[in-house]
This record gives C-alpha cells, structure tokens and sequence, in this order.
C-alpha cells in the first residue's frame, strides 16, 4: 500500500446511485434492439413482426432511459441545462445529446410515415450503437483508477452486453431464429473473452462482478451452442442474459467506489 | 492577471483559521462535529462544504520519509515529525471537471481559476469522477456539486482569497502566477540550504494536468500529503475509449446486418 495521508482514500467515489447502472442497462439493451430493428428491415429478408417488436423495445427504453438518468440528478428540474452546450471533450454532453436523438428518432420509428420513418430507423441504430457503447468511455475517462484502466474495453463490454440483452428480450418475445441466436453466441463469446482480459488486468474482483461475468459470458455461452434447438434452453440462455446485462453495469458502478476508495479511513 | 495560491507547509502552525475564514466568506454550511480520531485533524477532507483542509501529517523522525529530521535527531526515537500543510483545490490547468461538465456550469475564469456557476449546475456528479485530487463533490440536499472558489468574488473586487487573507504566518500566499512560481522555487531552495534537504515544491507541471494554481512547498513525500505524484487528467483516455466505442458501434451494426442477413432461413 503506498504512503498517503492517515489512510485516507484520495479519490471521491461517484455520487451515482442505482438510477445510473439501471439506464446503462436499459439504453444499452435499447440501443442495440435500435440496430437491430434498423438491420432487420433494411436487410430485407427478417419478419416484419421481428422489425416491429425490436423498434418497440426500442421507442420503450428511449422513453425510460431519460427518467432515470433525470431523476438521477442532483438538481432534475435542470435536466435541459445538458442541452445548452455540446462538449465533443465530454463523454456526458455527448452521451445526453446521443440519448435526445436516440429517444426521438426511436418513437418517429414506429410512426407510419413512410421514408421520414425510415430516415428516422437509420437515425435511431446509429445512435443506438453509440449509447449501447458510449457508457464505457463515460465511466473509463475519469480518475477512477479501475475504470481508466480499462477504457479501451469498456465500450466494447458494454456494446456486447447491451446486444445479448436486446437478442435475449426479442427471444422471450417469440422471436426464437438463427440469427437471433448467432448474435446471442458472438455476445457471449465476446464477454466470455473480455472475462480473460478483466482478470489479467486484476480488474476482476467481487461476487457481483464474478456473478455477471458468468451469467454474461460462459453460461449464455454453453446454453447457446448445446442447446440452440431446444426451447427452453433457448430461454433460460435469454433470461441469464439479461439479468448478467444488468449486473454488469451494477458491478461495474461497485467496482468504481471501491477502486476510489481502495482503504477505508484511519 | 492569471494568480495562483503557494502553501508553504514549513511555515503552517495547524490553526485552520483558513478553514474558517473560507467557510464564513463563502457562507459554507457546517459538516458535522466527528471527531477522527487523528491528530487534530477532524476535518477530514476537502469536499463539498470543506473547501480548505488543514492535514496534520505525522511521522517518526525515525521514518525514512524525513532524512533531515531523522538526521538531526538521530538516536532518538518517539520524537515526532508533525507537519500541517492547508489542502485547497488545486485549479488545475488542464481540469478534469471543468472538461467533463455537460453543462458549461464549470468554467475557467480570467484569473485562471476553476469555478463552478452554481445557478446553471445540475448535479450531474460527472466532475466528481473527472477531478484526480478527490476536491470537488455534490452536496447531499442541495444536489449541486461544490469546491473552492479561488474566491473569486474578492478576486473581482481586487481583493486577496479569503483563506490568504486570515493566514497568520503567511504560509498561504497569494499572487500573480509567475511570482508565486518563483517564490515556491526560491523557498525550496532556502530550506534546502539550511539542511532542510526533503523540501520540495508540488506543482504536478510535468503531468498531463500541465501545472496548478495552487503550489504546495512541503518536507517529503507529497503522497504522505495525499498530493498524487503524477495525477492524469482524464481526458487524456478520451482517445481510446472513442476508438474502441465507435469500433464497437460499427461492429454492433455489422454483425447485425449479417446474422439478419445471412442467419434468417
């Protein structure tokens, strides 16, 4: 332990409470139905019923997420004062800009406007996949030492966890296809790889990060490839997802307050 | 005129009349009668309601940390080394919060300081990951975030910062940036000739903070001092985070396209 002042922790934990990880959990499962409801319908080949649902879950979690991130606030009457300014250098005026356009084009989506809601579907995947992602960079630029120590993969983290959580959400709606369950096997398989990387960077510790590695990474993982063409595996595979989606980002905001306050004070 | 606070922690007799002329100018709530425990420190930390903080750093003359006590009273150990050095926020020149803010409410004022406008902040708690000195905070209640000042309403009226003002033994001084520089480096070198060979200036100028306006003279190891040794200024980790967000975002779209594309028979 190096020499600091009476054991006292040098960093300030973040103040974000349960509001925070919930809306990472949520717009990234949101962001990446967007893109998928976008890739569906321009690829042409996807049910319209798939289409649908995905820009449901989409329009949806655009709506929610801004509560939360509002009631989160210290002062949420002042919500608006993050649209006075665009700071390209801050990942949270980025992000707040990303969500506005998000939840907008997200609902214009499902309207019958014919190309104005095509424009707007496109609009909403390209978003979509920033807020699936941004969050990593949100919470790896800054002086939290576990976080800044693992900006170049948080994004990549999060982009898979929110994938796997939008395939497994359209999956307990029905929609059971292959390619749902590829893009459920590259989520996982990318989360079981990024498990590897967290350890060899000792960024791994907790029971809340151990518990959404596994349900992320290996257990979607095994059910996926043995059991793809059985019913309830395809389930049980979905809901595991999920709920390792949203204690990912749970673990990741633990992970943040212990790393800022590594000793607890004399 | 660009100024800057120098803290001479050799010259700091612990009164913490800092602290208090900085909490009554500022009209700073009070936090709390807890006692730490720790020397005569019970203020604990700066924060959202402590924008000055007197550290009351002890040490045995017989630690390693301080050569020229363990020197001068060699073979006699239990003789405490105690110094007090005032913490303030340290207005850095590259500042993680000022950068983070989504609002525009922290912003560089023509004195060089850092300061929050506390009518457009909305508490989003972003600066208090973004500082790498742990200063600034939200306030619970309130809901805003807070920190020093720079007293830069006295500032305004050509006046000294408030904690400068009441420091009794001139360890807080307060001036223009280039003399404050100098005078940091002259005072070094004063203690370090007459046998003070620990002292060292704090100014964190080569890091990627790029310098302070508040420099720190002190004995040691600033670590001791909870005044890290190279802070990194956040958005030094703005490159890779994108690079991998937008790598990540463009494969999220491509790998959608072809599992929906070539996966849906």
């Amino acid at each position: 332990m190096p020499v600091n002042y009476r054991g006292a922790p040098l960093l300030k934990p973040p103040v974000w409470t349960w509001e925070v990880p919930l809306y990472f959990f949520i717009g990234g499962l949101a962001g990446a139905a967007a893109v998928i409801a976008a890739t569906a319908q321009f690829a042409g080949v996807a049910p319209d019923s798939l289409v649908r649902d995905a820009k449901w879950i989409a329009a949806i979690g655009g709506g929610i997420s801004p509560l939360l991130l509002i009631s989160d606030l210290g002062r949420p009457a002042r919500f608006l004062n993050m649209l006075r300014v665009f700071k390209l250098r801050s990942p949270m005026s980025v992000g707040a800009w990303t969500l506005v356009i998000f939840s907008n084009a997200a609902i214009v989506a499902l309207l019958p406007l014919g190309v104005l809601a095509d424009v707007a579907t496109a609009i909403a995947a390209l978003t979509g996949a920033i807020l699936a992602t941004y969050t990593g960079v949100l919470i790896g630029a800054t002086a939290i030492p576990v976080w800044a120590r693992n900006v170049d993969v948080l994004p990549i983290h999060f982009g898979a966890s929110g994938l796997g959580a939008a395939v497994s959400m359209l999956e307990l709606l029905g929609h059971r296809t292959a390619a749902m369950n590829a893009l459920g096997i590259l989520a996982s398989a990318v989360e079981t790889l990024l498990i590897v990387v967290f350890i060899r960077r000792g960024s791994s510790a907790g029971r809340l990060m151990h518990s959404a590695g596994i349900l992320s990474g290996p257990l979607p993982l095994a059910l996926r490839l043995l059991g793809a063409a059985v019913t309830g595996m395809r389930i049980a595979a979905a809901i595991v997802t999920l709920a390792g989606s949203l204690l990912t980002r749970l673990a990741w905001l633990e992970a943040g307050r212990r790393s800022a306050a590594p000793v607890s004070p004399a | 005129m660009i100024t800057a606070f120098l803290t001479d922690s050799t010259l700091c007799i612990g009164c913490k009349a800092c602290e208090v002329a900085c909490k009554e100018w500022n009209d700073v709530p009070a936090d709390g009668y807890a006692w730490s425990g720790h020397s005569y420190d019970n203020t604990g930390t700066l924060g959202h309601s402590t924008w000055r903080h007197v550290k009351f750093v002890e040490s045995s003359c017989t630690s390693n940390q301080q050569p020229a006590f363990a020197e001068a009273s060699a073979g006699k150990p239990g003789n405490p080394d105690w110094q007090f050095s005032s913490d303030v926020c340290k207005h850095c020149e590259n500042a993680g919060c000022l950068e983070g803010c989504p609002t525009g409410a922290i912003v560089r004022t023509e004195f060089g300081g850092v300061f929050v406008q506390e009518d457009v902040c909305n508490g989003c708690g972003y600066c208090v990951v973004t500082c790498p000195f742990g200063v600034i905070d939200r306030r619970p209640g309130d809901g805003r975030a807070f920190k020093c000042t720079f007293c830069y309403d006295r500032q305004k009226a050509g006046l000294t910062p408030a904690c400068a003002t009441a420091c009794p033994t001139e360890s807080i001084l307060f001036g223009p940036l280039a003399e404050m520089q100098a005078k940091a480096a002259a005072r070094v070198q004063t203690l370090q000739a007459r046998g003070v060979v620990d002292a060292t200036l704090y100014d964190a100028s080569n890091t990627s903070v790029g310098g302070i306006h508040a420099l720190f003279v002190l004995r040691g190891d600033p670590d001791a001092f909870n005044l890290p040794v190279n802070p990194v200024m956040p958005a030094v980790h703005l490159r890779a985070g994108w690079t991998s967000a937008l790598a990540a975002s463009a494969g999220l779209i491509a790998s959608a396209f072809v599992a929906l594309r070539y996966f849906s028979s």
